[in-house]
């Protein structure tokens, strides 16, 4: 980023290839939807790179970004949802996108259990507070350190930890209720792993 | 390693990663139950979380699998290697080590916490020693020390009901925690400790502050079975 500051913009490009798939997972599993996460991460980009005179190289870049997207994400969300209701992954507007979780068998049952997870998933970080699942975003699907999670988020460490913990026990608790409601029905993902 | 630590390696990525922490995150959480517990009940969620991320992708992320974080600078403390370099002694119990070695406290906080144990004990291991034809702990006499050469013959249940466990210590089914599972099934369920549980049930292990009030008497009660002077007792059936 030093070197960007000091002209050699073309760089840039090289941060948006690195950063530019984390930024997506995470902006996509915070808004709900695929197309609108492309516009926020742009929109991060577009504003790293305007304001990257103003940044202070002592700080993290890393950190630097994700606040900057979290804002976005922020703005982005209360600005569609005045306009247009949204939909939790997994529902029409997604049937179409290939899943976000992992396809690991590579078959067409493979690839329908990694989607039912990652739809899983969404529906519970959905059922989070928004702070705890920004904070389990920016740890799982950006690979923060729990540091960079309280920085970009703008809060202790402490806390920062702390809603990460309170938020997988959460999930935790929900995973299970729903598991005992549904008699199995619903498959556990640990169940997965076994079968 | 510490809890704060382990936090970090198993919400990291998957676990165990295949690395040579794995062994001392292992070795933590055999030791500390709260971080165990922890462990457990986030387990579910931790694996939804890494079915739902691709493994390739993750790998791309900076800082997710590649740093180590804070336990790159501070050297790796091994609890089970510490415990495993200590002299010689019964280990009665269940997987979980003893009571780990206190940071200094005052002197008049070691004195209080004495204080509470024999009062505790007091309360509770009077009736058992009256059996038992030792010396009361209700007069004020402490247990006489065995002659080094002599074992103290003592059934295993008398042994555990002499011991100053506060309540707090059986409210712990070990069913519920595999990993606690008692080592020595025979001699250990004679002795009815089924709900017993240890003192890193209610603190952690690997903590450096000094516990308060309760959990310093649930620490100070563990080395009824945690301690050297238990080699010098036979068990009788």
């Amino acid at each position: 980023m030093a070197r960007i500051q000091r002209g050699e913009t073309e760089l840039f490009s090289e941060l948006v290839a690195r950063y530019e798939p984390a930024l997506r997972r995470v902006a996509r599993s915070r808004l709900g939807r695929t197309d609108w996460a492309e516009d926020v991460v742009q929109e991060t980009f577009l504003s790293a790179f305007k304001s990257r005179a103003t940044f202070d190289p002592q700080y993290s870049f890393r950190t630097w970004l994700w606040t900057i997207l979290l804002r976005h994400c922020h703005a982005h969300y209360h600005r569609r949802q005045r306009s247009v209701p949204i939909e939790p992954l997994g529902s029409e507007a997604e049937r179409d996108l290939p899943a976000q979780g992992k396809p690991s068998s590579g078959t067409p049952l493979g690839h329908l259990l990694a989607k039912e997870r990652a739809e899983q998933l969404e529906l519970l970080l959905a059922q989070l507070s928004l702070a705890q699942a920004d904070a389990l975003r920016l740890r799982f699907f950006g690979g923060l350190k729990f540091h960079e999670i309280a920085d970009a988020m703008q809060c202790s460490l402490n806390t920062a930890k702390n809603r990460v913990r309170t938020g997988l026990e959460r999930m935790a608790q929900l995973l299970e209720s729903s598991h005992a409601q549904t008699g199995g029905c619903l498959p556990h993902a640990s169940e997965s792993n076994q079968s | 390693m510490n809890c704060d630590q382990v936090f970090d390696i198993l919400t990291r990525g998957p676990f165990p990663t295949g690395t040579s922490c794995d062994e001392h995150v292992e070795a933590h959480l055999n030791a500390c139950a709260e971080c165990h517990r922890l462990a457990e009940a986030l387990r579910p969620a931790l694996e939804l979380f890494q079915e739902a991320v691709d493994l390739e992708e993750s790998r791309d992320l900076p800082g997710y699998f590649c740093a180590t974080g804070p336990e790159r600078h501070s050297p790796v403390l091994s609890y089970a290697a510490e415990y495993e370099t200590r002299p010689a002694r019964r280990r009665l119990a269940v997987q979980l080590p003893q009571v780990r070695p206190r940071v200094p406290v005052a002197a008049w906080r070691t004195a209080a916490m004495i204080a509470i144990g024999v009062t505790v004990g007091l309360l509770l291991s009077g009736g058992a020693a009256d059996r038992l034809g030792l010396p009361s702990l209700k007069t004020g006499a402490a247990l006489p020390p065995p002659p080094a050469d002599e074992k103290v013959a003592i059934s295993r249940a008398d042994w555990m009901q002499l011991a100053t466990l506060p309540a707090a210590c059986y409210g712990h089914k070990p069913d519920h925690a595999p990993r606690y599972r008692l080592r020595d099934d025979q001699l250990l369920a004679s002795a009815k400790l089924e709900n017993l549980n240890c003192c890193s049930g209610c603190h952690n292990a690997a903590s450096d502050s000094v516990p308060s009030g309760a959990t310093r008497l649930v620490a100070q009660s563990c080395r009824h079975c945690h301690h050297e002077s238990l080699d010098r007792v036979s068990f009788t059936n």
